[in-house]
């Protein structure tokens, strides 16, 4: 195998770099997309990008073959997320540009009508893997059974705990606007459930 | 379900924007960028858990990286500023009169209440108060026993692409009671925290109109002078001022990916008229930096010689010239030094510093159900082979880890799965002889896989350590499953004891994250610290925790 020696004394192969390409150029949009919809700025998604890659680089004999390699780059990008917070990035020239790349981006910060407030208020206020099993399937665009396997269970499991995110969005929705309409603020404290790829025991139901 | 909400209305962005971005060449050069770095197969560099697991979700939003959006917005005004002066001119930004907290003057200030009204257990020295109502977090420092900064970021709140809106310079001249905030430079964006070299001279590394700089005051904040850096030696990533218009700091401008930078030593002795660029042991990548005096300075971090991508593995060099030489000197084996990693020396021989130790964490039943793919792999390659010491230390802090593991899994709390069983937990390690040999310092038993984000060392005996741990916690309604912890050492690290704090069911907890972790500690005397807790981007208020000695008034 042809190989070509790395910038800083590593080897790498040729065969490696063209399908480390493949999978970058075929996820990135993905992966970037599902980095802006979780951070607090671009320059923090150009942070959780640039991680997710430089791991997949790092273990790329260990992603499986498309399509589930977008599904193991959702799993890394969301403990990139999870640990992103507690690294001290120090911010270089290319972060910036990317971030500055990511500019052009027309990101909503807030939905418009009051409904969709009090909708994206709830859903922020959900338990982390309750909320992130709906922003899979309705953001990024996966299956419940995809969406699942991202966050560790059976299809099974995923479709109750789905049905059940839903619900409990709803319920939380309605229990928000009622005080609402007599006069009364509806707040919500977070509820930090640490990094966990798991659901709750009871709701993991293997098949 | 009737209700059933469009979730999908709620997506803020979508994948045709995103892809449009994708045309800039910039993400071809970070793929570049990703493919020179090596393939390192080290328990570390491979499994990702090793270094991202994190029982705890501590929001430390680095106001460096936030800032950067406003110096883009500037970027026509900062280079008439900087570049009209030349390469080593100073821009001077004289200020508005600072705004008092509580004043209601600013609109930070208006929900400030400042005073303490806990005080809890004190287990190793003085008293430690805790105020729940700081200004927002961000770099702390105090070159006295009562004069004290913090630089933070402003943000209208945690939602994402919430912009910067200011960078402030917070001055306490009451160890911490109360605070006046100071608009720092508009456009300027930290890359390194803030020093002092005297009570009303301080310095912090950064850009500002598309160019690295330093930017000083003389005078507690009201006034600011912008002098550039060199080109090509990148930005300041730290800093530490010894004395007046003396700063010196690690700089650098390559991406951080694997853990390589280019980190030099960036000095200067006029406040920034001049810089001297001085490279340390090559090879090596710096990560911090602490200088007892304009002579003495002592750098950590980590060396391609040994293996970069090994979390547990670090180097040490010392210098005894101001920085013109340095000399290598040997952490323990099994003792790495990451980006997180803070040294402090409290003079030329002493030092502490903060690191990361591979430990065996034993999974719950729980994790036989997670699908292959989502499960980090065991890998063949073994992390540096850790010192007696370090293993001895690493043991105790596995079977801590484990039965906290299990415990929160059993009660249906965060927990990790790790099929190698191995991951990483911070520890600390003193040298009593300027560098050249390091001792890991043995933890409080009953706390688990903790993480260091701050260190200071007021004397040879005498250091905090603040951080988080995976040790549940309630504030107010928030349940967490990591929270803050603090650890002091009277006897140069032999031996270290927890201060522990609770939470009142009121205090200000913006988005529940605000008791998740300390973020800095700064002692600049024998039993005088201050800290600040991190907190979730736009809090408008952060704790702030003090150590005085009795009967201290200022």
């Amino acid at each position: 195998m042809n190989q070509v020696q790395a910038k800083f004394g590593g080897v790498m192969s040729e065969a490696d770099e063209e399908r480390f390409g493949a999978i970058y150029e075929s996820t990135r949009p993905l992966i970037t997309a599902y980095a802006l919809r979780r951070t607090a700025s671009r320059e923090d998604t150009a942070d959780v990008v640039a991680d997710t890659y430089e791991i997949a680089w790092r273990k790329l004999d260990d992603i499986p073959g498309s399509p589930d390699d977008v599904l193991w780059l959702y799993v890394t990008a969301r403990r990139v997320l999870s640990n992103h917070h507690r690294r001290h990035r120090r911010r270089d020239e290319l972060a910036t540009r990317i971030a500055d790349g990511l500019g052009t981006i027309d990101r909503s910060e807030e939905p418009i009508d009051e409904d969709s407030l009090v909708a994206l208020s709830c859903l922020r206020s959900l338990p982390e893997e309750d909320r992130e099993l709906l922003m899979l399937t309705a953001w990024d665009g996966l299956s419940g059974a995809d969406a699942g396997r991202a966050l560790g269970c059976s299809p099974t499991a995923a479709r109750i705990r789905l049905h059940r995110a839903r619900a409990r969005l709803n319920a939380e929705i309605s229990r928000t606007k009622a005080p609402q309409k007599q006069g009364r603020a509806g707040g919500h404290e977070q509820v930090d459930r640490g990094d966990v790829s798991q659901p709750a025991p009871e709701e993991v139901v293997e098949k | 379900m009737k209700n059933d909400v469009d979730i999908g209305r709620l997506n803020p962005v979508e994948n045709s924007q995103v892809e449009q971005a994708m045309a800039d060449p910039v993400f071809d050069e970070l793929r570049q960028a990703i493919v020179e770095t090596p393939r390192d197969r080290s328990e570390a560099a491979s499994d990702p858990t090793t270094h991202l697991r994190s029982p705890v979700r501590p929001i430390r939003r680095a106001s460096i990286a936030l800032a950067a959006v406003a110096a883009v917005m500037v970027l026509v005004v900062g280079l008439l500023a900087v570049g009209g002066n030349g390469s080593n001119g100073h821009t001077t930004v004289p200020n508005q009169a600072g705004h008092r907290l509580g004043g209601g003057s600013q609109a930070t200030a208006a929900n400030l209440k400042v005073g303490t009204w806990q005080i809890l257990d004190a287990s190793v020295k003085g008293i430690w108060q805790q105020n729940t109502s700081g200004p927002p977090t961000g770099y702390l420092t105090c070159p006295t026993a009562s004069i004290c900064y913090q630089m933070s970021g402003k943000y209208p709140s945690a939602l994402a692409g919430a912009p910067l809106l200011s960078e402030s310079l917070y001055a306490s001249d009451d160890a911490g009671t109360t605070w006046t905030a100071y608009p720092m430079p508009s456009g300027f964006a930290p890359t390194s925290p803030i020093s002092c070299g005297g009570p009303s001279s301080c310095a912090a590394g950064g850009t500002y109109g598309g160019g690295s700089v330093l930017v000083s005051t003389q005078d507690g904040g009201h006034s600011f002078a912008i002098s550039p850096v060199p080109q090509n030696v990148g930005s300041f990533v730290t800093i530490d001022c010894t004395a007046i218009n003396v700063c010196a700091g690690l700089a650098a401008s390559r991406l951080y990916v694997a853990g390589h930078s280019d980190a030099t030593f960036l000095s200067t002795a006029d406040g920034g008229t001049t810089f001297t660029d001085t490279p340390i042991i090559p090879g090596d990548s710096m990560e911090s930096l602490s200088c007892s005096s304009n002579l003495d300075c002592t750098a950590v971090g980590t060396s391609d010689a040994i293996g970069v991508e090994d979390g547990t593995a670090g180097v040490v060099a010392r210098s005894t010239n101001g920085g013109r030489t340095w000399t290598p000197g040997s952490l323990p084996a099994g003792f790495g030094i990451s980006q997180d990693s803070e040294l402090s020396c409290a003079d030329a021989r002493h030092c502490s510093v903060t690191g990361n130790i591979s430990i065996d964490v034993a999974n719950p039943p729980q994790c036989s159900s997670l699908p292959a793919f989502a499960r980090p792999t065991t890998t063949t390659t073994q992390p540096t082979m850790p010192s007696q010491a370090v293993q001895a230390i690493a043991q105790a802090e596995s079977r801590i880890a484990s039965a906290v593991n299990r415990n929160s899994a059993t009660s249906g709390g965060g927990f990790s799965c790790n099929p190698s069983g191995s991951t990483t937990s911070g520890d600390i390690a003193s040298t009593v002889d300027g560098g050249h040999t390091w001792t890991p310092d043995p933890l409080p038993s009953d706390i688990a896989q903790p993480n260091f984000t701050s260190i200071s060392c007021p004397t040879a005996s005498e250091c905090w350590a603040a951080g988080s741990a995976a040790a549940a916690n309630q504030a107010g309604t928030s349940h967490n499953e990591g929270g803050p912890i603090l650890l002091g050492t009277t006897n140069g690290g032999s031996s270290w004891l927890p201060v522990r704090f609770t939470v009142p069911t009121n205090a200000p907890n913006y988005d529940g994250q605000s008791y998740l972790s300390f973020g800095f500690i700064t002692c600049p005397s024998v039993d005088t610290c201050i800290a600040n807790g991190a907190t979730a981007q736009g809090s408008p208020t952060a704790p702030i925790y003090t150590l005085t000695q009795k009967g201290a008034k200022y």
